[in-house]
């Protein structure tokens, strides 16, 4: 047993599973206090299933704080659990000043993690938790405490009733309370499935009332069956109910007949036959009947014998968790294994071209083809490893939306479409930030009150929709909104004030919906709570560029903006077009590159201080990369240098270069030390060869040369 | 060797019941369930010397997996460690009345942990 895990202190395994824990579990607490503020703000009962969840989550936290001793934290989850604990169980009322307590509670919460992922619980944390604590005590001290017993017999399994928790039985007598018929469910299934079948029995319940305990019972010598008992209270008879849960009416047993159904209830009936198994009448009760008829010739179904070995594993699941750290090795491995493959072919290739050994050559090629062939497939296999919905951003998004809405008092809709499109792990985790700041913007300034929406004809709610889509390599996210749009004379007017174009600088509507992005122009004068200050739309288009993307803008004044952000799928292997300069090589990822030509001499011309491409009637920026890397190796520029045109979203850049050297996979490896910094240079990869050479960063080129167009434009 | 049942839903906490069991004296076989749904498909297979369980889980909670351990012949009779947290005492005096042996409070020590096991399993020093 030992063996199949390392050899490391019980405290340091469970360390590295702790944070990652304790993130899930206040994400959870997150969603929980949204739904929370939610009905209080629309005045409805928070679902006690919230309620118990979040003592759950509350309860964990607690579990973990005091596991690794930290003892503030503990502190505050322990009595922030007293207090979901009272909620829960009715002994203290859920009011708006103590929802808001809880909230701060949830928020250091989320700062105790942030310290502790950064090295530890910072020093002020332990007074921010007193404070809070103070307060929440002066406020429970205050708060009254009601509940009332009600007692009233059942007719139930004493077995079932025994094995209530506090929390079970506080439902009980909740719904009691409130007349609701309370009944208890028989259901005999399957081992190797009841979960299924009971996770529908069990969400049918929760529609039309509450499932109140779910006990297991052995079943009746019959290995491969479990039996359960479920208590649940609805407003429905038991004939009603037995149609909703698809069971027959002999599984449900009356333990107390509601006070307040507008049916009249016919209990006795089904008390009849108290826990009696459904007769034969597949029909109507096949997922119970069923497990009855077929197992009777197979005691233990064959797959369970076999597997008795498997059953002892520590722990049954169809998925694990790895560190992504581990992936980005497999990663760099496979692509290591990808560029030997390249010496391989280029071995074949000479083989081929001597005349002596071509028949080698060519049988070398062959074995060569094949395992490119596999390669690939790994690759694949590996890259899909990391993929992950953009579900996990969006849900935190429609969070925050929600939050939003309350704080701001905007009644707004949030749309989401394309939530299962799959992106590297990494650069989703990247794009949580750009992409909250985008929404928060929407909400905050993009939609105009109700009030100023009725005057200017539009809908009374706003409208914002988050959409994802794949295209190709990339991946494609606007994010949309029906506000009033960005007024781009007001966006000159500040660029102006600020320096960033000259006064009777020629822009046109896209450049200057570009300056947006520009650093230091913010073209609302007041900062808000909710937007935050100091992030701007430059530090969200710097994110995405980080992550080989382009941040664009469109707007129509009074109509709406979108903004998009178009993504490479993947950071970790690129095909890429190495390209010569002088005696530098340089890898240009494959997927921005749109086409190589050479250019006709008169193509290319001057525009002031810029040099520019036509290209089939267009004007293409030009770099030429001697020049932007002060290459001064090797012979001066070819006569005839080939032109690389990159693409990037809408916007294009055409790269000068001397000689093409061909395609190849590549590993992108970050750079450390001094030439990190260097605008352009994405990072290193080795090519089969053991050179190494730079990597383009085809994201910074591309718009530091549309910006320069603009500053000379403006000059 | 002894076999033990870790039911527990917090991975951190699972992992960590399990590692300081297995690097105890005891010469103890440890199995980790998830959930107590999990715990209900790992029962019937195998017979358990020892069973540790929290309370508080999403699909079925602790108090009715020791219901379902007493009513089962086959392990009726088998040592049941409660671990929960102080704010549970309600549900561990309960659960002490359907028949569980000992409980623990988290947080506890490794150590606190193992001498409960070595009195349930008495002799068991491998």
């Amino acid at each position: 047993m030992a063996a199949r895990r390392n050899k490391s202190t019980p405290a340091a395994r469970a360390e590295r599973e702790f944070l990652s824990e304790a993130e899930e579990i206040l994400e959870r607490m997150r969603d929980d206090l949204a739904l929370c503020l939610e009905s209080a703000t629309a005045d409805e009962e928070i679902a006690p299933d919230v309620l118990n969840r979040l003592f759950r989550s509350a309860h964990s936290l607690k579990g973990l704080s005091g596991l690794f001793g930290l003892g503030a934290l503990a502190e505050l989850t322990h009595r922030t659990e007293d207090l979901l604990d009272a909620w829960r169980l009715g002994r203290a009322r859920v009011t708006a000043d103590g929802l808001a307590l809880f909230e701060e509670a949830v928020a250091l919460f989320g700062r105790a993690l942030e310290q502790l992922a950064a090295g530890a619980l910072a020093p002020g944390f332990a007074d921010a938790v007193a404070q809070l604590l103070a307060r929440i005590d002066a406020w429970r001290s205050g708060a009254p405490a009601p509940q009332a017993a009600t007692g009233d017999a059942l007719d139930a399994p004493p077995a079932l009733l025994r094995a209530l928790t506090e929390y079970e039985e506080h439902r009980l007598r909740e719904n009691l309370q409130r007349g609701r018929a309370i009944y208890v469910i028989t259901a005999v299934l399957e081992l190797a499935s009841f979960e299924e079948r009971l996770s529908e029995i069990g969400t049918a319940l929760r529609e039309v009332g509450e499932l109140l305990s779910t006990l297991p019972s052995p079943g009746d010598g019959n290995p491969g069956e479990i039996r359960f008992a479920l208590l649940a209270a609805t407003d429905l008879d038991a004939a009603t109910l037995a149609r909703r849960l698809d069971l027959e009416p002999s599984a449900i047993h009356t333990a107390r007949a509601g006070t307040r159904s507008a049916a009249p209830a016919s209990p006795r009936r089904a008390a009849a036959q108290p826990v009696a198994k459904p007769s034969a009448s597949p029909a109507a009760a096949p997922a119970v009947g069923e497990p009855d008829i077929a197992l009777a010739d197979r005691p233990g179904s064959p797959r369970e014998a076999t597997d008795a070995d498997a059953a002892t594993l520590r722990s049954i699941s169809d998925t694990v968790r790895v560190d992504i750290r581990k992936l980005d090795e497999l990663m760099n491995l496979v692509g290591e294994l990808a560029q030997e493959r390249g010496a391989l072919a280029a071995f074949a290739r000479k083989l081929a071209a001597d005349t002596h050994a071509a028949k080698l050559g060519a049988e070398l090629d062959k074995i060569h083809k094949a395992l490119d062939r596999k390669l690939q497939d790994l690759q694949a296999s590996v890259i899909e490893v990391r993929m992950v919905p953009l579900r996990q951003v969006f849900d935190k998004l429609s969070r925050v939306a929600r939050r939003l809405k309350l704080d701001l008092g905007k009644n707004a809709q949030l749309e989401i479409k394309g939530a299962d499109t799959e992106l590297d792990k990494l650069i989703v985790e990247q794009l949580v930030d750009p992409l909250m700041h985008i929404v928060r913007n929407a909400f905050d300034h993009a939609l105009e009150s109700a009030q100023e929406r009725v005057a200017a004809g539009k809908p009374e709610h706003g409208h914002v929709r988050i959409e994802a889509t794949q295209r190709g390599n990339d991946v494609v996210i606007s994010v949309a909104d029906d506000g009033r749009g960005i007024d781009t004379a007001r966006v000159r007017a500040r660029a102006i004030e600020r320096g960033l174009i000259s006064a009777d600088a020629q822009l046109t509507q896209r450049d200057l919906l570009d300056l947006v992005f520009a650093p230091g122009l913010s073209t609302r004068s007041e900062v808000t709570e909710t937007s935050g200050r100091g992030v701007g739309m430059d530090v969200v288009r710097a994110n995405v560029s980080a992550l080989g993307g382009i941040a664009s803008i469109d707007s129509t004044l009074g109509k709406g903006t979108v903004v998009t952000l178009t993504l490479p799928i993947t950071l970790a292997i690129i095909q890429a077009l190495v390209v010569g300069v002088g005696g530098e090589r340089y890898a240009i990822p494959l997927n921005s590159v749109r086409e190589v030509l050479i250019p006709e001499p008169d193509a290319l011309q001057r525009s002031g201080s810029r040099e520019l491409l036509a290209l089939r009637g267009e004007a293409l920026p030009v770099l030429r990369l001697r020049e932007e890397f002060s290459v001064t190796s090797g012979a001066a520029s070819a006569d005839k240098p080939f032109a690389v045109i990159l693409g990037l979203g809408d916007a294009r850049l055409a790269l000068l270069v001397d000689r093409l050297e061909g395609q190849r996979d590549s590993v992108i490896k970050p750079i450390q030390g001094p030439v990190r910094s260097v605008r352009g240079v994405a990072g290193a990869t080795e090519l089969g060869d053991q050179a190494a050479v730079l990597v383009l960063d085809v994201a910074a080129l591309v718009s530091s040369a549309v910006g320069a167009g603009l500053r000379s434009e403006a000059a | 060797m002894r076999r033990v049942l870790v039911v527990e839903d917090s991975q951190t906490m699972r992992e960590w019941i399990g590692a300081a069991l297995e690097e105890g004296d005891q010469a103890l076989k440890v199995d980790l369930a998830t959930s107590g749904f999990e715990a209900l498909r790992l029962l019937p297979r195998q017979t358990y010397d020892l069973v540790i369980t929290d309370i508080n889980m999403p699909d079925i909670h602790g108090l009715e997996l020791i219901s379902f351990i007493r009513r089962d012949p086959r392990h009726a009779g088998v040592p049941l460690v409660i671990v929960s947290t102080e704010s549970g005492e309600e549900d561990r005096r309960r659960g002490l009345a359907l028949g569980a042996n000992a409980y623990l409070v988290k947080p506890f020590a490794a150590q606190e942990l193992l001498r409960v096991v070595e009195d349930l399993l008495p002799g068991a020093r491998g």
